[in-house]
């Protein structure tokens, strides 16, 4: 059951457009009016905010800046919209249940974007909270050449409040050499320049985080502050279909996981 | 055993009827023969001064990292919009973990005018992922750049898991699957005016498909429908002028899930995603 996320970074403002009709007509879905919440942690509390009702049919922006002022450079925290049926109190210590039933085939998703100057990316997404024992890996193929500064994007979303700092580790796919070891922020979305380990074009950034997991995106801004480019990237199981893809996804982790060292 | 009988109930059973006595029990898409490797049906984009990259990483590197890697051979097939093959290129790759390919420039002798297809499809070896029924899948990331837009390429993956070829299979079998009865599938995404929208439609089954698009804005709808063959394209292209409201996107077919590849083109830059 998804939450919508609503995501910012100090080189793009966020915004996350709702849309209060399911995806398909073949899954019962019940379609009703809805409220809208806002929440996002203080590091000690989830605060939340009602943005009012969207009705049968109907789409609607939130931009970022209009629900949370703040953030620093690399990590701001990560705003969830859910729908909801029944009101929530000004603070919470957990996330709250869903309260509604989502299509499956695919995903009941949002507009999840962002905007500079004229220029706007999106991908179709909702964001579940992590369970925080979870671990990441990810392959990176998004580097980008000439007039384009590269970053690579982590959501992270967890069901307590409370904040904490994780190393995410960066390797080189080819050598498996360890590049650099950065902080990510739970409940947050982190943003890590990668221009300045200057990967070749056949180099492959390999991204390592032991006790964090999350969505990672590469995300692109050209020089001119004209164009944006985002795109999530897969998680291992997505490098096989049908059968057990998870315990394929497991398998190829604790390769890489015992083969990537930071120490070495 | 619950897992072994669904997987069983796919392979043999087609989702349609399947489809009869559960909606949950609908399959996207079917399970190949055993010895298959899948890929997608990504689009080649050639016209208007599109240019399509492929980034192509070693499956044996990412599956056994510890092993010594080689050079890989992958097969790149080319359909053109009526689903039907033009040519095939092997390209050995070279043993470094990621190969950034111009798949226009791959295909540039054939001097193609039109969008098409194409299918990338990796060694057939027994990778250890079939110990758990799983088959090996190509599913991008493409790149597509246009340098008289800016200079970033939007990347985006595939989402069909379209095509599945085999040593013991008598030609590439298409997998997609499709019901008895009409869907709907609702892009929620909303087309803003001053843009221009580009979507491309495959059809991943073996029949031919009939796809009626709806644009529904101001309080009207316009129909577009269409008929695909098997593994055929078709670019929708809408510009939103500054009058309209909201535009909203309807695909109406009998595939479960007629997601299209959206491309938005915005007055100075783009944006490509998949529905």
């Amino acid at each position: 059951m998804p939450f919508f996320p609503l995501a910012n970074t100090s080189k793009s403002s966020g915004y996350c457009t709702l849309h209060n009709y399911p995806p398909n007509n073949w899954e019962p879905i019940e379609q009703c009016q809805k409220f809208v919440w806002a929440m996002y942690s203080d590091g000690k509390n989830w605060i939340t905010k009602n943005l009012g009702q969207l009705g049968i049919g109907e789409s609607k922006t939130y931009n970022y800046s209009d629900i949370y002022q703040g953030g620093d450079e690399i990590a701001q925290p990560l705003i969830l919209l859910q729908f909801r049926r029944t009101p929530l109190a000004k603070q919470l210590s957990v996330l709250p249940d869903h309260e509604f039933t989502y299509n499956k085939i695919p995903e009941w998703r949002s507009t999840v974007g962002f905007s500079l100057n004229d220029a706007q990316t999106s991908y179709q997404g909702e964001i579940n909270p992590f369970p925080p024992k979870a671990s990441l890996l990810t392959f990176h193929p998004f580097i980008q050449y000439f007039e384009v500064n590269n970053y690579f994007l982590f959501l992270n979303v967890e069901k307590s409040p409370v904040f904490r700092e994780e190393e995410i580790e960066i390797y080189e796919g080819n050598s498996k050499k360890f590049v650099d070891s950065i902080k990510i922020k739970n409940n947050s979305a982190s943003l890590i320049p990668l221009d300045a380990y200057h990967f070749s074009a056949d180099q492959l950034p390999v991204f390592v985080c032991r006790s964090m997991a999350g969505i990672p995106f590469g995300l692109a801004v050209s020089q001119n502050k004209r164009m944006l480019s985002l795109e999530h990237t897969h998680p291992p199981a997505s490098f096989a279909v049908h059968g057990e893809r998870f315990k394929v996804q497991g398998e190829i982790k604790r390769q890489w996981f015992n083969i990537l060292n930071a120490e070495e | 055993m619950k897992e072994h009988l669904k997987q069983f109930l796919k392979k043999n059973i087609p989702a349609r009827l399947l489809e009869l006595f559960s909606y949950k029990a609908v399959s996207i898409t079917k399970i190949p023969v055993d010895d298959a490797v899948i890929s997608d049906l990504f689009v080649l984009r050639v016209e208007d001064g599109w240019e399509t990259y492929f980034e192509c990483l070693q499956f044996d590197s990412l599956l056994n990292p510890k092993g010594e890697v080689g050079p890989q051979t992958v097969i790149f097939c080319f359909y053109n919009k009526g689903g039907q093959f033009i040519t095939e290129r092997e390209l050995t790759l070279s043993k470094e973990i990621k190969n950034t390919i111009n798949v226009n420039e791959l295909v540039k002798d054939l001097s193609l005018k039109e969008d098409g297809l194409f299918a990338i499809f990796h060694p057939q070896k027994h990778h250890w992922i079939s110990q758990h029924d799983s088959f090996l899948a190509e599913r991008g990331y493409i790149g597509y750049a246009n340098t008289r837009i800016g200079p970033i390429k939007g990347f985006v993956h595939g989402n069909l898991d379209a095509i599945a070829r085999s040593d013991t299979g008598k030609s590439d079998q298409l997998l997609g699957n499709y019901s008895f009865f009409k869907k709907k599938y609702r892009l929620q995404h909303i087309l803003e005016p001053w843009n221009k929208y580009e979507l491309y439609f495959v059809n991943p089954t073996s029949k031919k498909q009939r796809f009626t698009i709806v644009k529904q804005s101001n309080q009207k709808e316009d129909k577009t429908v269409i008929s695909l063959p098997p593994m055929g394209l078709y670019k929708y292209v809408k510009t939103v002028d500054k009058k309209e409201d909201i535009t909203k996107i309807i695909i109406e077919s009998k595939l479960y899930l007629a997601r299209p590849v959206v491309f938005k083109i915005m007055p100075s830059s783009f944006d490509v995603f998949h529905g």
